[in-house]
């Protein structure tokens, strides 16, 4: 397996960056910067300003996110801060404060 | 014991003798009883298990499964094998510890590190 | 894609990196890349081609890569064959494998590794700086003149020397002065005895 994967229990103070996707289970608190996805899930929690391929929330996001792809915030997830991407969807369920910005 | 120069007896000294000083040569040593002050060897030094070495070791190899303390500097290899109970500083090419050894001090071999890293050092 | 496995282990894959603290209560493999610190209760293992540079803390650490910085263990610490390490260890039980390349101190404290309660880190960390290693009756090392304080052992010392050193006037030119600089504290003996 070749991802990152921050297990429920991991408590990262700093910064991410990579060529990976990346998923969290944990708490990520600082700045993350992948060339691929990131996978928010469930009981994760992360307060970072995100740059990704993609995002997908299920957990709680609170920072400002740019992706170049698209951020999807899926039901029970939460995101809180400014979201540019040229594609965005938000679930039934979710929940979602802050700006969109969806011009490329 | 698989001794690899078997036309050259190793020095053996038991358990019952007590050496002070200063030993050199050019010859396997074995101590299974005591020694005390410096031991300078081009060939190998083994500490068997009971004996007891409290000096500085110069050598080509060292084995230790008794008691040793004393820096200790080796051309090749030092290996502290599995009860053995070290103290003192290690220079050597490569340094084993194996699990159930005892051992504290510093050990200073050469490490190869990717080059953005730096050691401090 | 997110199997259960996923929520047992901590993966730092080749090509991430992360600055900064990592703590945490499972285990962690590190294949890309951690700078700062590491803080477990379980086991961090770090994989051919990983690079840590990082104080660490944890139950039991692994290396097969390359590590950089202190480690502290509150029950083993395996250098493999492919590990680089610079930096100080301790722990009860450490191992080094043939092939391994190590520099720095190793401290191992007296025997009865278990799975650390606070408390336990605690006492281990007060008795770490004492080498408490055991040896014959006419081996014992004198007392010390006082163990290291904790805080050291997590403060980068690879470079620097024990606080306990400093028997007789820095000045005085011995031979063996400089050698003996970052000799642990009983070499002292040795020194005056020497004289």
């Amino acid at each position: 397996m070749a991802n990152t994967s921050i297990g429920s229990s991991i408590v990262i103070d700093g910064e991410i960056t990579g060529e990976e996707a990346l998923t969290i289970l944990g708490s990520v608190k600082g700045r993350i910067a992948v060339a691929q996805s990131v996978v928010v899930e469930a009981g994760a929690t992360v307060e970072a300003t995100i740059e990704a391929q993609s995002l997908a929330v299920s957990g709680r996001v609170i920072g400002n996110v740019v992706a170049r792809d698209r951020v999807e915030v899926r039901p029970n997830g939460r995101l809180l801060g400014d979201v540019k991407a040229p594609r965005i969807a938000i679930a039934d369920g979710a929940s979602f404060k802050g700006n969109v910005d969806m011009d490329v | 014991m698989a001794e690899k120069n078997s036309d050259k007896e190793p020095c053996l000294i038991g358990s019952k003798i007590a050496i002070k000083g200063h030993i050199s040569g050019s010859q396997d040593l074995v101590v299974q009883g005591r020694v005390e002050g410096r031991v300078e060897l081009t060939h190998k030094l083994t500490v068997d298990d009971g004996g007891t070495v409290e000096a500085d070791v110069e050598v080509g190899e060292l084995a230790v499964r008794g008691a040793l303390r004393g820096d200790m500097v080796a051309n090749k290899v030092v290996v502290l094998h599995a009860g053995a109970q070290v103290a003192g500083n290690i220079k050597a090419a490569r340094v084993v510890i194996e699990d159930g050894a005892r051992y504290s001090g510093s050990v200073e071999m050469d490490v190869e590190l990717p080059a953005d890293i730096k050691a401090k050092g | 894609m997110a199997d259960k496995s996923l929520d047992k282990e901590t993966v730092i894959a080749a090509g991430t990196r992360i600055v900064g603290g990592v703590r945490g209560e499972e285990d962690l493999t590190v294949k890309g890349r951690i700078d700062g610190h590491i803080e477990l209760t379980e086991t961090l293992t770090i994989e051919p081609g990983g690079v840590v540079q990082a104080q660490i803390e944890v139950k039991s650490l692994i290396v097969n890569g390359v590590l950089v910085g202190n480690a502290r263990a509150s029950g083993s610490i395996r250098l493999g064959e492919k590990a680089r390490v610079v930096g100080d260890l301790s722990a009860p039980r450490i191992t080094v494998a043939a092939g391994a390349a190590f520099r720095g101190k190793i401290e191992m404290g007296e025997g009865g590794a278990r799975p650390a309660d606070k408390q336990q880190v605690a006492d281990q960390a007060a008795s770490a700086g004492a080498a408490a290693i055991k040896l014959p009756p006419r081996l014992a090392p004198p007392s010390r003149a006082g163990a290291a304080p904790t805080a050291t052992l997590l403060a980068p010392r690879v470079a620097t020397a024990p606080p306990t050193r400093s028997s007789g006037p820095p000045s005085l030119p011995r031979p063996d002065a400089v050698g003996v600089a970052s000799a642990p504290a009983w070499s002292k003996k040795k020194q005056l005895r020497r004289r």
